[in-house]
């Protein structure tokens, strides 16, 4: 089997400025992994990268050994911001319209997770406060069944009691071979389903380590990724 | 080609919403004019004009017919404005298809919104003629068609549809065009923190790439499709106008789905 992702040589510049440099990261199937890094290091950038909705970049990009952005882009679930709907549509259209364009779509697997969430089917986007709004993504994200998941920041709007239920039961959504890379600042929530953790830093990956490894040197992943940037400072 | 068609289906459902609600103002306001028309108000009520030689139902026809003609150009900018919109949005833009298959879709679900407009205002249109005939035998008695069908016409009538197709389809990738090429320039300059410097270097973008774009066509209009394809082709008048058009629309959609599918990204909201 492929990995989820493979990533060589990645350079991507806009308006005369490096954003991502030299940028080599594999991930293995059936990870979670916290993509960290601070505001503006990339992440984001890396994700829409990696989706295919970003362009003009140098290098490659491998998801499940697919390099072209339309087989790319059908094996993975990015958590999109719903921007292409309007305001008053219905929960239940865009599910329909899931449907119809991800072969992968679980309408099964959409109703659980809604009902998880608590979400009504007939509510109007506009009717939706941000944190429904994100748990509907979160909620859409995961009722495709892909190799690879890119959650972007996607706890943010979410109170703390729905949010720690919800990274809980992630490892229950995702298929066994499935990977998920997940940027996040909530770096101790979602610590304790981490297999892994890549920092991203001058552009580039400048740390990927196991959440096994950074435990055995008797460190919590917040504390590992604060001393990173500690030691970084200092030197 | 399986998700090509969903994809289409899904744009033209979204565009379809735009063509209803069109339809139905341009019925009501035919609807408001021909009552303003018909009718005056004076002595605290209604009355009816009777001067005029059109009953009200036909001269509410006639009026439904000729907003065609501002209803449809409105539709047509609005499907360009919804295009690029389209064109630019993450959540399309992550359909499992090549960004270029998207283009097309996206263009072709605007063109065909807009045969599906003058299909329904034709049916309006056909609906309002019968009810005519029925309720008022002088207007039946009156009409008179009279059409000349022989080959020439019917040829001429082919090539000016074929030249209005061609004209539309080249109007929507011309902004297209205009859009992701501004766009890409812009993404390789300098980043400008103002919002006004940007939308001044992208009019100025603009207005450079429609100045190369008319002196590109009068060198190819001129020099290579008169001289080489026209003259080898022996085609003339109307035949060559709808052939060089439709090169034309090749050539600028190819460039387009080149820019959409290496250079036009996605807006990040």
């Amino acid at each position: 089997m492929a990995n989820p992702l493979e990533i060589t040589d990645l350079v991507y510049k806009k308006n005369q400025k490096k954003i991502i440099t030299d940028l080599n990261l594999t991930l293995k199937p059936g990870k979670i992994v916290a993509l960290l890094g601070e505001n503006g290091a990339g992440k984001t950038t890396l994700m829409r990268i990696i989706s295919g909705v970003a362009k003009n970049y140098q290098g490659t990009v491998k998801v499940a050994g697919f390099a072209k952005e339309s087989e790319r882009k059908d094996h993975l679930s990015f958590t999109d911001g719903l921007t292409g709907f309007s305001h008053s549509v219905k929960v239940n259209e865009i599910v329909k319209f899931y449907q119809i364009l991800y072969h992968d779509f679980s309408l099964k697997q959409f109703e659980q997770l809604r009902k998880f969430m608590n979400l009504d089917s007939d509510l109007r986007l506009s009717e939706m406060s941000k944190g429904m709004k994100e748990k509907l993504i979160i909620a859409l994200t995961f009722s495709r069944k892909t190799d690879l998941y890119l959650l972007d920041e996607p706890f943010s709007g979410i109170d703390a009691m729905a949010r720690k239920k919800i990274i809980k039961s992630i490892i229950l959504w995702k298929q066994e071979k499935s990977t998920i890379l997940i940027s996040d600042h909530f770096v101790n929530e979602i610590a304790a389903v981490l297999d892994e953790v890549v920092i991203i830093k001058n552009k580039t990956i400048c740390m990927q380590k196991s959440t096994e490894e950074i435990r055995a040197d008797n460190q919590t992943v917040e504390d590992f990724y604060e001393s990173f940037y500690q030691r970084e400072e200092e030197e | 080609m399986n998700v090509f068609n969903h994809l289409f289906e899904k744009l033209l459902q979204k565009k379809a919403k735009n063509v209803y609600l069109l339809v139905i103002l341009q019925f009501i306001s035919s609807l408001a004019s021909a009552f303003f028309t018909y009718f005056s108000f004076y002595s605290g009520r209604f009355h009816f004009n009777s001067h005029d030689n059109l009953e009200f139902l036909p001269g509410w026809m006639a009026l439904f017919a000729s907003l065609t003609f501002l209803f449809g150009p409105i539709l047509f900018i609005l499907t360009v404005v919804e295009n690029e919109r389209l064109n630019r949005n993450q959540t399309w833009r992550l359909a499992p298809i090549s960004d270029g298959k998207f283009y097309v879709a996206n263009i072709l679900s605007s063109f065909v919104s807009l045969i599906y407009f003058v299909l329904l205002d034709v049916l309006i249109a056909i609906c309002f003629l019968f009810l005519s005939i029925f309720t008022n035998s002088k207007f039946g008695k009156n009409l008179q068609f009279e059409v000349d069908l022989n080959s020439t016409a019917i040829f001429d009538f082919i090539g000016i549809m074929l030249l209005l197709i061609l004209t539309c389809l080249f109007l929507y990738f011309l902004v297209s065009f205009l859009n992701f090429s501004s766009q890409a320039i812009l993404d390789f300059l300098p980043h400008a923190s103002s919002h006004i410097l940007i939308s001044f270097v992208r009019i100025f973008i603009i207005i450079a790439l429609v100045g190369l774009l008319v002196r590109l066509y009068s060198v190819f209009a001129n020099y290579i499709i008169n001289i080489l394809l026209l003259r080898s082709t022996g085609l003339a008048g109307l035949e060559s106008v709808v052939l060089m058009m439709f090169i034309i629309d090749l050539i600028i959609l190819g460039i387009n789905v080149f820019l959409i599918n290496h250079f036009f990204e996605a807006g990040e909201r």
